[in-house]
């Protein structure tokens, strides 16, 4: 980069304090020419990942609305048929809940079995005595 | 890819050449170490393309505020070490010493006594200047190496024209008693 000259007339008053400046300045640029390849290839480098993020920013913006537009309608059909899988699937739960003790428990079926005797028997009496 | 962005990816290139080696080493004497100039020179320039891209005119002021910003970070990072590992601290800075030292030896293709001299007067400038309080180190560089006026580096640095003055001339006298006693 070309540097500018440097505004030091008449800042501090000194009569050599060009020279002094000029002298600082030469051992700076010096130092600054004297760079190694190593180091210059890793300037290389940030260079040109600060390049490439320069890309990234000027991406099309219609390619931005596509990505967004793509994922907000998978989301929405994701939504979709989740809900409707879990109306369907949700009477099926209830009336198979409802049958699980009379499958799973010998037991009571026996107990349905006498109750059934004893609701023949009240049914008999019953009718026995209005008639 | 369009012929704007285009044209600002060059002109970005062409800026981050010509202000690469000078940035490296006014980060290298602030914070006293090669790798750890790289890595701010690295973050800034990062930072310049991704939100400054479109305004070329500016990228000089506005790399340089950047670029103070980074070196301020750097040194309250450095602080917080220093609070939890108190011992460290003294051995970070002789090896970045080491590190310009050892680089700049294996490059120069020059007579050993113009070399010696050259590797003399630059460590003198560059030892007088890591002397310098850290404001007037860079309210120096930027004025007098960079050739930024008062209002930019004003800018650069976040203060005043005024203290830019006052650590300019501060550096100035400064540097002037450092560099007469060599």
């Amino acid at each position: 980069m070309k540097r500018k000259e440097p505004h030091i007339q008449g800042e501090n008053g000194a009569v050599n304090d060009d020279a002094v400046v000029a002298d600082i300045v030469s051992n700076l640029d010096a130092s600054a020419d004297d760079l190694d390849k190593q180091t210059l290839d890793r300037l290389h480098l940030a260079r040109q990942a600060a390049l490439a993020k320069l890309e990234q920013k000027k991406r099309p913006v219609s390619l931005w609305w596509m990505s967004g537009a793509v994922t907000a309608s998978f989301l929405a059909a994701l939504l979709w048929f989740n809900s409707f899988e879990n109306k369907e699937v949700a009477p099926q739960q209830i009336a198979l809940d409802d049958f699980e003790w009379l499958l799973n428990d010998s037991a009571d079926l026996d107990i349905v079995e006498n109750e059934l005797a004893f609701y023949d028997w009240a049914d008999d009496t019953l009718s026995n005595s209005q008639g | 890819m369009s012929a704007t962005s285009t044209e600002t990816r060059a002109a970005l290139n062409q800026f981050f050449i010509e202000a690469q080696a000078k940035a490296l080493r006014q980060v290298e004497i602030a914070v006293g170490s090669r790798d750890e100039a790289l890595d701010i020179v690295q973050e800034s320039m990062l930072k310049l393309a991704s939100k400054y891209s479109d305004q070329s005119n500016s990228w000089p002021q506005l790399f340089q505020r950047i670029l103070q910003n980074a070196i301020r970070d750097w040194y309250r990072r450095k602080k917080v070490r220093r609070f939890f590992s108190w011992n460290t601290v003294g051995d970070e800075v002789t090896d970045g010493e080491q590190t310009t030292l050892a680089t700049d030896v294996t490059v120069d293709s020059r007579s050993p006594e113009m070399h010696s001299q050259r590797q003399q007067n630059i460590g003198a400038v560059e030892h007088a200047l890591k002397r310098l309080p850290h404001r007037q180190q860079q309210a120096f560089l930027l004025r007098a190496w960079w050739g930024h006026d008062i209002e930019e580096t004003a800018f650069a640095m976040g203060c005043s024209p005024g203290s830019v003055k006052t650590h300019y001339s501060r550096a100035l006298g400064k540097l002037r008693e450092l560099l007469g006693e060599k």
